[in-house]
């Protein structure tokens, strides 16, 4: 018979076991320091290196892993005795699964850093600075500075692009042909075309505007592209007042004035505008190079269906959002065979591979230029793209500024709640609360 | 006023029907439209006009998630962990709620209290130190620390649940046994457990429904293909740009499936049992 006494001595005792090993000392950089700096590297064989990198990613799809596991057995075939085990973490729960991995150990030897999130994982001291082994690298020739910009913190270089999004429009081209239009080069241009194509007894309509989460993105390049900044050099709030009005009202007008936009909008967010473009109910679409494959599916590579552009200019300027992903080094055991690794995603043939699988954009120049990129003609909106773009203004806070403050109040405007003025103020409101604290 | 009342009668009864109707087909709609998605071709399911019936009905969806790398062995884990975790929460579960049951000891009430509050906190919260705490006994990654882990959330849940029936069941029923010879045991085995069975089958379908379709702990405590679990490999395919509808929803209709051959199995016993927990204890 269990007696009482017995009962509560094997609590405690199972209680001060997890207690005890909630606290056990981890060795945790401090915020804003990294634990070491990768080493230097130093010339060595493919033959000669050996060993395990583990690697996380965030690929999910059916094609980004086939792209994966044939950049992985190029690997496996230049570096015979070295082993990639790649994991693959849901998009969504990766910051948490990486975070767990800087506090409680268990972190990867390299990863994949998408740009918005590289700030937060150097700061918890989860990347290794790059700066020497990247200014010795014979691919750094090929990757001109601004692509390092966003992977760049206090001077030290945290992650190696590893391919690009570059934002650019699909349009049916079918339809323009029908409708005797070609394909639009300038907002006036546009806002004509998505009128024209609009037939609501078809259940047509001109652009599929993405009015739910995203939509923010989208807005915040057509504010630019009228003249108004978001933030300045030095990070401070600069949009202007008037330029951001202009701008919001033309696009909102799109939907509330012109009506060629499905009366969705404001539910609508990727998938929807997505489905929408690919069963045939919206004419032209915006999102980014990475949606390439889908659509290719969808409506047929070589159907005629439909091409890419991109995106028109505004009347003040040309706006184009061009965004990399990075790989980068979090936990190097195996420092020489880490870094050929990540060299290895840099080389040309690597991102033809990967951009034939995913239609992912590749970040080297010299890639840009292969004759298989070049006379592809869905890629020549990319190319022309990257002659104008480049990332989008970001400071501490802008994601957040962007969900929380800018979509919610173009919902406004668009559902007929607010004026696009009243909007403006509160988004600059809001900018100032985001960028000062 | 006889026939008046009649009539009021069936206005109410064609109301309740209504509203039963009405409850029901909220309850099973998504299940049919995940089942019959299922069985779409990819080019039927994302179409300007909604197509409710499958025009070709096809497997193919069923057949290309199960001839995915890893998808076999990533339902083998679910049901190897769900199985684990109910074992040792029912062994864990059926002791200590025995023990809050028969026994009156000090701060007895503010055990159980502390039970109901470890439900209370946000399960990301309880991640950290059961991380730290399988890294450091060289359990992370194994199907045992991830059973641990689930153990150590649905055990205050299944003690509770089985604590209400055991309270309903007299304790002069197992004196009687012992009198007649009976060790404590021996009557835990021979009487309680018995006239408990229906509570044990409803904590041990609770406790299987939640280990399985479980998915944060899953992810964060497994890093290996050949560890991972069923509702982790569902979520992979989820990507940023590209959302495979057929691949997923057969992907929920093979999940449900072990549950409901589950609660076949344990349904008689079940609803007795969900009925006597819900008005005792």
């Amino acid at each position: 018979m269990m007696r009482r006494r017995d009962f509560l001595k094997s609590s405690a005792i199972a209680g001060s076991g997890l207690l005890l090993a909630a606290c056990a000392p981890q060795a945790v950089a401090p915020p804003g320091v990294s634990q070491s700096s990768a080493p230097t590297p130093a010339a060595v064989k493919p033959a000669a290196l050996t060993g395990t990198v583990s690697y996380w990613h965030t690929f999910t799809s059916q094609s980004e892993m086939d792209g994966l596991a044939k950049v992985t057995k190029a690997f496996k075939d230049k570096y015979p005795n070295v082993t990639v085990n790649s994991e693959n973490v849901p998009n969504s729960d990766f910051m948490a699964k990486f975070t767990l991995a800087v506090q409680g150990g268990g972190k990867p030897e390299t990863t994949m850093i998408s740009s918005v999130r590289l700030p937060d994982m150097a700061a918890m001291g989860g990347l290794i600075d790059l700066t020497s082994r990247v200014a010795t690298w014979d691919q750094r020739q090929y990757l001109p500075d601004e692509r390092f910009k966003d992977a760049t913190i206090n001077g030290k270089i945290y992650g190696v692009p590893s391919f690009a999004f570059v934002n650019w429009m699909y349009y049916r081209a079918d339809w323009f042909k029908e409708a005797g239009l070609t394909p639009p080069k300038t907002f006036d241009e546009f806002q004509n075309a998505a009128i024209k194509l609009t037939d609501p007894s078809k259940n047509r309509f001109g652009f599929g505007m993405r009015g739910a989460g995203g939509g923010e993105g989208a807005l915040i390049e057509v504010i630019r592209s009228f003249g108004s900044p978001i933030v300045d050099e030095k990070g401070q709030p600069a949009m202007d007042r008037q330029k951001a009005t202009d701008a919001l009202r033309w696009f909102s007008e799109l939907f509330t004035k012109h009506k060629a936009v499905p009366p969705s909008v404001t539910n609508d967010s990727f998938q929807q505008i997505m489905t929408g473009f690919t069963t045939g109910q919206t004419a032209m679409l915006w999102h980014h190079t990475g949606s390439l494959i889908d659509v290719s599916t969808a409506l047929g590579a070589d159907s005629g269906k439909f091409g890419t552009l991109p995106r028109p200019a505004g009347p003040a300027a040309h706006i184009g959002d061009v965004s990399y992903s990075y790989n980068g080094m979090s936990d190097p055991k195996n420092a020489d065979a880490d870094w050929a690794w990540l060299d290895h995603w840099a080389q040309p043939d690597t991102q033809i591979t990967f951009l034939e699988s995913t239609g992912y954009f590749p970040s080297s120049t010299k890639v840009v230029e292969d004759a298989r990129v070049q006379k592809n003609p869905y890629y020549a909106a990319a190319i022309e793209t990257l002659k104008f773009g480049g990332p989008a203004p970001a400071f501490a806070g802008s994601s957040n500024w962007g969900l929380t403050v800018v979509l919610p109040n173009f919902q406004r405007v668009l559902l007929g709640e607010i004026k696009p003025e009243e909007a403006i103020e509160n988004m600059m409101k809001g900018l100032d609360k985001a960028v000062k604290g | 006023m006889i026939r008046s009342r009649h009539q009021t009668q069936r206005l109410y009864d064609v109301l309740a029907y209504g509203v039963l109707l009405g409850a029901f087909t909220f309850a099973v709609f998504p299940i049919l439209w995940t089942a019959l998605t299922s069985l779409k071709a990819n080019a039927d399911i994302v179409t300007a006009d909604i197509q409710y019936l499958p025009l070709r009905p096809t497997f193919q969806n069923y057949a290309t998630l199960w001839a995915q790398a890893g998808f076999p062995t990533m339902f083998l884990n679910s049901a190897i962990v769900t199985a684990l975790t109910v074992l040792v929460c029912l062994a864990v579960g059926i002791s200590g709620a025995y023990s809050l049951s028969r026994y009156r000891f000090r701060a007895r009430a503010q055990l159980l209290l502390f039970y109901l509050v470890i439900r209370m906190f946000p399960a990301v919260l309880l991640l950290l130190p059961i991380f730290i705490a399988l890294r450091v006994l060289g359990l992370y990654d194994t199907h045992i620390g991830l059973t641990l882990a689930y153990t150590a959330f649905l055990t205050p849940v299944s003690i509770w649940i089985l604590k209400g029936f055991f309270d309903t069941i007299p304790p002069e029923l197992e004196d009687a046994a012992r009198i007649d010879g009976c060790t404590r045991a021996g009557a835990i085995l021979r009487v309680v457990l018995p006239l408990a069975r229906p509570g044990v089958a409803a904590t041990a379908v609770l406790i299987a429904i939640s280990a399985w379709n479980e998915f944060l702990f899953a992810l964060m405590l497994t890093t290996s293909q050949g560890i991972r679990t069923w509702p982790v490999g569902l979520q992979l395919m989820v990507g940023e740009y590209q959302l495979p509808w057929g691949l997923l929803t057969a992907g929920g209709v093979i999940s449900i499936a072990p549950i409901l051959l589950f609660f076949a199995l344990v349904q008689r016993a079940l609803v007795r049992g969900l009925t006597l927990g819900a008005v005792k204890g």
